[in-house]
This record gives structure tokens, sequence and C-alpha cells, in this order.
């Protein structure tokens, strides 16, 4: 029922904060859930910590989107499959829009000197 | 790093529940992956952080599973695959949102949000605590390995119950017992004097014999066990000591290699260290009670009795060949046990071996005291849920309005019943939390009171498993209850709703009405539970213990330090002494004081009774010097008592009897008569009885006296003994005088149990007073709840129907009659619900019969006072919303709404 002119891409936003983490934590390459986990802690520095509820159900929603791809692989040294999750060029470009979209709030903030130095993202 | 192949770890399958809340498609596609996720983060959590983090990883984890399960159904997007309608560009009602939407709803009404999370704390906490020590007590495997397959071998004696072997037996059992592989034995804890590190103290050790740290799976952490070499006489004086009592003794860092400790002023060397927990699957002896538990090892080879058939120390394990079944092995021991008998049959004569699994042995007494503990704290978790059942119940009834206002502007069912929900679980989880912390806090303290029965090795600790079971249990009620007005409410067409006086549907008051009932059962059977124990303890508490313990000092004396020839003198030096001390009325010795919980048994052979010849009595024996009788105030009340002319010298030697053994002489004249006791050595020398003393009840209050047979000092040494000082003053403020006094004769006598006689009496009812204090706060609770919960059902009748008590105000109703009308509508269910719960107790309060001393469980009394109890705390919450209702002006009510 979406038009197909290439989906537009501003009907996804704005994103949730854990979907746009789990967007750039998966924009590194495949990635398990837990190692996207694990993606988000590092580079929040802990501050964000998902259970795996939480993730799950983010994650399937970014699925259904079609922002995620869910892939199934089997590593070499074990018996079960498991579920890897990469970026789509869907997702790619809802990231990228989401990310602008929040630069230019940083640039907004920053020109009415809500946000001093050039701070880290 | 997610977790092992094959199956979800222990948090996994723990969860594995809560995935069913999960839409099929959902739970098909992510829930392996999600236990396992979870696995992985709590055991991360537990190696970086301990098993404390690891705990709350597992509660939050659960919590997120629970919340996220309930979010994907009900927005969870569509069963089929179709990417999911965009609304409003959100993809989704953020959590965050609806947890500030509830906190906001909430904090409009701190009162109802302040009662459901207390109730549901006291509840949760209260269940979580006692569920603890359920666990720790009956329920969790001893921490031994293959603890289903050891057994211990006991021999059944008719008048002693379960009673361990004689050393010298372990090596016949061992030759015979074909359905174990590995026998071992170990003495009760035994205490010892330690000298040489500091000042002299006593120090609980046990003796144990080869193979059974095999068989308990205890490896030393330094140094080594002991050797095969060191198990046999002659072997050597070796000690195994814990951790602690190394670090105490020696420092953490002190080297092993050859040191050694001093232990009753024989030399032992330290050969290793095992670690701290280890403890031996037996209950601390009487003789140990309140001390540490053991933490010294010496090889069975040293213990006095190791060669005695005669004294029966040592319990022993065995562990269950396999393939042999429990069954076969305990035909095997009884067979075993008759041909010991036939084999010994001057020391085996009433030998009857048989086998229980070791947690049997360990839980036995255990059981019927923490069972119906743990069944109140269930109770009081059931009548939480009621209450808040009911609170949430009237209030969701009261909300009706709002949702209809806010349906009508368009908020979504889901939205609506969301909102509740959302509130339901910010509060089942608030009670949870506290819930948590409050029976983390209880079960703190449980240790230090000592409850009676808990094994030796329990370790108290809250387990996932409960804590999930109780926050899903409180989580299930706050949904449940949470969703029936909003489901309703927001399912009406709202038009109807936004009508003034809108009536309530009566189905709610019904449900609310048996909640009501329920509760009064549920409090009625609590308090004649309550009522009961504190019968027995008020009972127990006028027993007469057969002795005046006001005003009497005990300083228990270890003279293992006085040479054995001059230990007699200094026993009459010492109480020379402490007779100088002002107040001072009588000094005497004894070797085992009243309700010290110890005794020494001897079988006794009364001249003239040929079934005693054959079978000898068992008596308590006490060996006492002279003025023992006079000092403790026991009646004499025949004969004399011992005085300095029963010397050992070839004089005549004598006894003392009590009542109870007295009337086991033919024709009840036991003085003149004469007595022999049945010793490690064979029968000993005939005793002539010069006096009868009164009974002094010395186990336990609510047990009769059991025949007893006293000796002098002089004529029966031994190791330790009991200085009795009596005081005109204040007992303990003796202490200081008795101990120095001690001290000038000895100073190496170590002296750490020096307290006032009083104090046994007082712990001889601890355990009682305990249980009765817990039952009792318990139903206090419970009737606290209840109360509240007919307050809130009453006070919500009597809103609901303001204008139907101002219509008949107005008509001509009288106060009383509205007074009348609305106390009888609130104290109804109530009714029901005692009698119910009466009913209920007849058969409920069996379970706490052998907790019971002087009154049997269907005291009439005491179910009187119960339902008197409820229904006057029913009264008075029902009464307080009633007065109000009286006081209703027809005018103002006919103007509401």
């Amino acid at each position: 029922m979406r038009s197909q002119s290439g989906p537009s891409v501003e009907g996804y936003l704005p994103l949730t904060t854990v979907a746009f983490e789990i967007l750039l934590a998966a924009s590194e390459g495949e990635r398990h859930a837990y190692d996207i986990m694990l993606a988000i802690e590092r580079r929040t520095a802990g501050r964000v910590s998902l259970n795996p509820g939480t993730l799950y159900r983010a994650v399937d929603r970014l699925v259904r989107e079609g922002l995620l791809e869910a892939l199934e692989r089997r590593p070499a040294h074990e018996r079960d499959v498991r579920k890897m999750f990469r970026l789509s060029r869907l997702g790619a470009r809802v990231a990228a829009a989401e990310a602008a979209r929040l630069a230019d709030q940083v640039d907004a903030a920053r020109t009415r000197r809500l946000l001093r130095r050039p701070g880290r993202a | 790093m997610t977790g092992r192949a094959g199956g979800p770890g222990p948090v996994g399958r723990l969860l594995q529940p809560l995935l069913l809340l999960y839409p099929a498609r959902f739970r098909r596609a992510y829930g392996y992956e999600m236990l396992r996720f979870a696995d992985a983060r709590c055991a991360r959590a537990r190696a970086e952080r301990g098993r404390a983090a690891a705990l709350v990883c597992a509660v939050q984890v659960a919590a997120d599973f629970a919340w996220n399960g309930i979010q994907a159904r009900l927005y969870g997007g569509p069963s089929d695959a179709a990417p999911a309608q965009r609304t409003g560009g959100h993809m989704t009602l953020h959590v965050r949102t609806q947890l500030r939407d509830a906190a906001r709803s909430l904090r409009r009404e701190p009162g109802f949000a302040a009662t459901v999370v207390l109730t549901l704390a006291i509840g949760s906490g209260a269940t979580l605590a006692l569920f603890g020590i359920v666990d720790a007590a009956l329920l969790r495997p001893l921490p031994y390995p293959q603890a289903d397959r050891l057994f211990s071998i006991v021999q059944r004696d008719a008048r002693f119950g379960l009673t361990p072997f004689a050393p010298p037996y372990l090596s016949d059992l061992r030759e015979r017992l074909q359905g174990f592989d590995v026998v071992g034995g170990f003495s009760p804890a035994w205490t010892m004097t330690l000298t040489g590190r500091g000042e002299p103290r006593i120090v609980t050790g046990a003796y144990v014999s080869d193979r059974v740290f095999e068989l308990l799976g205890v490896e030393a952490v330094r140094g080594r066990l002991f050797l095969q070499g060191e198990h046999v006489e002659g072997g050597g004086r070796v000690a195994v000591v814990s951790e602690g009592f190394w670090e105490g003794a020696f420092g953490a860092a002190t080297p092993l290699e050859g040191q050694t400790i001093r232990l009753d002023g024989v030399p032992h060397t330290i050969v290793g260290i095992v670690p701290q927990g280890f403890r031996l699957p037996i209950k601390d002896s009487a003789v140990t009670q309140g001390r540490p538990s053991a933490s010294l090892w010496l090889p069975f080879a040293l213990n006095p009795y190791a060669t005695l058939r005669m004294v029966p120390v040592m319990n022993v394990i065995g562990r269950l060949r396999t393939g042999v079944t429990p069954a076969a092995a305990r035909a095997e021991i009884e067979a075993v046990g008759r041909t010991l008998a036939r084999d010994f049959p001057e020391h085996a004569g009433t030998l009857e071996a048989t086998a229980v699994t070791l947690d049997e042995l360990v839980t036995a007494e255990a059981r019927p005291v923490v069972w119906p503990l743990f069944g109140a704290a269930v109770f009081l978790l059931l009548i939480a849920c009621a209450n808040v059942a009911n609170l949430l119940l009237a209030r969701g009834a009261t909300r009706r309005h709002e949702v209809a206002i806010r349906a009508s502007l368009g908020a979504t069912r889901r939205r609506i019943v969301g909102q509740f929900l959302t509130e339901s679980l910010v509060l089942a989880a608030a009670g949870c939390a506290l819930g948590l912390l409050l029976a983390q806090w209880m079960l703190g303290v449980v240790p230090s009171l000592g409850l009676e029965g808990l094994p030796p090795s329990a370790d108290i600790r809250l387990e996932g498993r409960l804590v999930l079971f109780t926050a899903v249990l409180a989580g299930l009620t706050a949904v449940a209850f949470g969703l029936v007005p909003a489901v309703r409410a927001s399912g009406d067409g709202s038009g109807a709703l936004l009508k003034t006086g809108a009536r309530v549907a009566a189905g709610g008051t019904r449900l609310r009405r048996g909640l009501v009932a329920a509760q009064a059962a549920l409090a009625v059977a609590l308090l004649a539970g309550g009522g009961l124990l504190a019968r027995s303890f008020l009972q127990l508490t006028h027993v007469d213990p057969g002795f005046l313990a006001d005003g009497v000092l005990a300083v228990p004396i270890d003279l293992g330090a006085v040479d054995p020839p001059r230990r007699g003198v200094f026993l009459d030096q010492l109480a020379e002494r402490l007779r100088g001390l002002p107040g001072v009325t009588h000094v005497s010795a004894v070797n085992r004081s009243p309700l010290s919980g110890s005794n020494v048994l001897v079988g006794v052979e009364i001249e003239g009774n040929p079934v005693t010849a054959r079978e000898p009595v068992p008596m308590d024996r006490r060996v006492v010097t002279p003025g023992y009788f006079q000092a403790l105030q026991v009646p004499l009340i025949e004969g004399r008592e011992f005085g300095s002319s029963d010397r050992s010298d070839g004089s005549l030697r004598v006894a003392i009897v009590n009542e109870a053994a007295g009337r086991l002489w033919a024709d009840g004249r036991a003085v003149g008569g004469r007595l022999r006791l049945m010793l490690q050595s064979g029968p000993g020398p005939w005793l002539t009885v010069v006096g009868v003393s009164g009974n002094v009840l010395h186990e336990r209050l609510d047990r009769a006296a059991r025949p007893e047979v006293s000796v002098p000092y002089s004529q029966a040494a031994v190791g330790s003994m009991i200085v009795l000082v009596r005081t005109r003053g204040d007992a303990a403020a003796l202490t200081a005088g008795a101990k120095a006094q001690v001290w000038a004769l000895n100073p190496d006598l170590p002296l750490d149990g020096v307290r006032p006689l009083a104090h046994a009496l007082t712990d001889a009812v601890s355990e009682p007073r305990f249980r009765m204090w817990l039952l009792n706060g318990f139903a206090a609770l419970a009737l606290l709840m209840a109360a509240l919960g007919i307050y809130a059902v009453t006070a919500y009748t009597v809103t609901r129907r303001t204008r139907d008590i101002g219509v008949r105000m107005a008509l001509g109703a009288k106060r009383s009659d509205v007074l009348r009308l609305v106390l009888g509508d609130g104290l109804r269910p109530v009714l029901w619900g005692g009698v119910a719960g009466l009913a209920a107790s007849f058969w409920l309060t069996r379970a706490i019969g052998r907790l019971l001393f002087g009154v049997t469980p269907v005291d009439p009394l005491t179910y009187t006072a119960a339902v008197s109890v409820l229904l006057a705390a029913a009264f008075l919450a029902a009464y307080l919303p009633a007065r109000r209702a009286s006081r209703i002006e027809p005018v103002i009510a006919l103007r509401v709404e």
C-alpha cells in the first residue's frame, strides 16, 4: 500500500534513540543482536545498554519496515544457526536522513549558543 | 559469546515461559536467541560484578521480557508480515512516554499508589524471605557432590531414636556393606581448648575418618588432607583447619609448613586448609550450640573413644553404588545390622541399623517449623494480592468518567488499556522491588535468630526463580485487576458513560465483596494460628523448671589445663574464693547445667530389678559437688545431699536420683537402694542411693523430666564443670569478680561462657517466642490489610451511593438507618469470610500441632478470639465510611453530579 516511487525517507523520521543506535551499529557490517548491544554499549560508554526484549522488539520492527535485513548464518565453529542483521539500502538512507535531521538541530542549537564547542557526536 | 550451544542456560530457562507473552511469529523468529542473549548478559554481569549483580540482571531482563512481550502483542504490528502502517511518524508509542503518563497519573493519587506499593511490598517481601528459608532448609540439595546418593547409616534405638555408631563398627560396616562404594564416619562437633595463640579459647572441631572429605567433595585450598597413615592409631597428631581459622590464628600470609596448635594442651601439626564454607552434614550438638561451627578437623584415630564399642559417637555416611536402589541399600543395611547384633551381642544388643538420606536427616527438624511459617507468608501474599485487586478495581471504577472523556476525545481503546496496564505494571514493579529489599533485609536478620532445625550448611539466599515467581504473581494481579475496569470502561459506548449519574455495573461490586470475604477468611486462619502459638508460649513460660535460676551465675570451666589429680582441690579452692565475694550465698558445680541443652546419657542397672539387669534404664548422669541442690534450690524430697564425707578413698560410693528415677524402685523407696552405671569400660561399682531430689527440666521446657542420677565429683571426676554461684544480688554483676577469682588460681583457663543461669531459661523459650512473634506479625499485617480492604470497599460504596443515600434521607430515612445499611453492606462479606476461615482453621492448624504446647489445635478460646479480633477490626474499618454516609446532607447529596 506504500507509494512505490521510492519509499519516502521522511515518513520514517524521527527515529527513536534505540532505533537510530541499532542502525548505527548495523552500518558497520553484519551483526548479531548481542554484538549490536555490545557496540551500542561501547559507543555510548555504557549509557545505553539494551535488554534482549527491547532490542529484539526494535530489531523486529526495523526488519518489518525494511530498514534492516535479517540473514541466517552458521559460524564455522558453532552448531547453531545465528540470526545476523545488516543495514538495507533503505535503512542506510533513513539513517542518513535522521543524522542530517539531528545535525540540523544541533546546528540550530549552536547558532543559539545552547551548545558551545563543536562537541562530539 | 551468546551462551553455550544447545539450549538456553539457567537464566534463559527461567525466562522461557515469559516468551509466551510474545506473538507466535515473534517467538519463532527470535525466541531462542533472546534466551541465549539473556544468558550471556547475566553471565557477563556475574563475571564482572558478582552474584548479586547477576540476580539484578536476571530481574531486569525478566521485567524487560515481560514488558516488551506485552507491548509486542499490543502494538507489535500485524501477525501478517505486511509493513506496519506509519502513524504520525512515530515508530512506536515510546515506552518512556507511557511511563511518564503513568507516573503523572499515579502522582495525582499518592495515597492510593503508596498503599498498593506497600501492600505488595509487604506481601512479596514476607513470602520471598520465608521462601528463602524454606529453600535453604528443605528444598535445595545439600552442597555435596551426588547428595541424593548420600545416606546416613544409623542405629534405630527404641529409646533414643536414631543414634550414631560406636567408632569400631565403621570397619565392620565397610566390610559387610556391598551396596555402598564409599563409607566414612565423623564425630559430632567437639569442643577443645586452644592455647598458645593469644588468649586461651574454646574452639569447635570434629573427628573424621578416612574418605569423609572425599565423600563430601572437599579439597584442600592449601597443603593437603589427611594421609591414610594418619587415620590409624599412632599416625601422628595432625589437623586440618578452615580458612577462617587459619587467618584468625596465623594470618592469611603465613606459610603453612610446620605450624602447630595446642589443642587441650597437646600440639597438633596443621597439614592443610579447607575452604571456609565447608561444613559436615550434621546439626551442631548441644554442647557446641551458640558457638561457631567446626573450624578444624582431626583424624578419627585421635578421638578418645575411637576404639570403644560402647560409645556411639560416629555418624556414618555412605554413597550408594551406581545401580543400587535406596530400598535395596536399606534392606542390606538392616541385614548387616542383624549380623552385627549377632557378632557383638554384648555391645550391639539393641542394634538395628537403617539408612535415611542425608537430606531427610538434616532437614527433619526444620520441616515442622518452616512449612507452617511459609504457609503463613503465602497467605499474606494472597491477602496482599486480594487487597491490591480491590484497590485497583475501586480506582478503575471511579475513573470511568475520565476514560469516557478520553475516549470521546479520540483516544483508542488500545491506548487507554495500555495506560491502565502501564500504571499497574509500574505499581507491581515498585511493590516487588521494595519487597525484594525487605526480603533481603529480613534474610540478613534470620541467621542471628538461630532458627531451630536449620541444617548446618544452610546458606540462605534469594533464588532467581523465586524472585521471578513473586514478581509474576504480583504483576499478574496488578495487570489482571488493573485491566478489568479499563477494558470494561473503554468497551462501553462512551456517550452513555458521560451521562450524569451513570450506574456502575453490579458485577464489580460482587467481585470486590468476594475479595473481601477471601481476605477475611485468610486473616482468620492466620489469627487462629498466631493465637495458638501465643497461648503455647504463655503456657511454656509458666512451666516450673524445678530449679530457681534467678541470682545464679554459671561459670563454665574447662579443667583441661589443670592436672587431673589436682582438679578436685582446684574446685574446692575456687568455691572457697567465690564464697568470699560479697553477696554470694552458695557455690557448687555440675558437669551439665540445667537447660543448657546437653546431657550425658548412661545406662543404669537397679539392684533387685531383673529387667534393668538385662536392659539398663537410660538416665541423665550428673556429676555434682556438695551443695548443688541447695544452690539451685532443688528440693530434696528424701535423704541427704552429698557432703565432704563422700570421698574417693574407700568411703561409701553414693548417688542421688530424681523423682522420675525414684519411681523405678519397686516399693518406691529409692533411698538405701543400690544402682550401678554401665560405663564405657563396663559396669561400674554399685552406688548407694542417699537422696531423692525433685525433678529438674534439663532438656527442654516442653518435655517431661527424665530419670536422672547424680554422683559426687569426688567419686567421678570429669574434665569440665560449670561452677554455679548464687548471690543475693544481680548475677550478671558478679561476672567480672568471678572471672578474676578463677584467673587468680589459674590464668590459663578459658572463660568465655560465663553468664547468668536465667539466660538458659530465656533461651529455652526463645525459639517458640520467635515463632510466635513471626506468625502473629503475619497475622497483624493480614488483619491490617483486610481492614484496609474493607475500608476501601465500604468507602467506595458510600461514594457511589451518595445520591441513593441522599434520596433515602430526603424520603425520611434516619441517620441510624443509613449507618445500619452501610455497616451491614460492609460487614456481610466479612462474616461469610470469617466463617469460611474458621472452618479452614480447624484443618489448617493441624499443621502446627507439633509446635503447640499445652493447647490443642482446635482451642475454642483462640478461635473465638481470632474471629472477634477480625470482626472488631472490620467494624472499625466499615464504621468510618458508614458514619460519613450517615452525615450526608440530602440537599447536598442530591446536587452531587
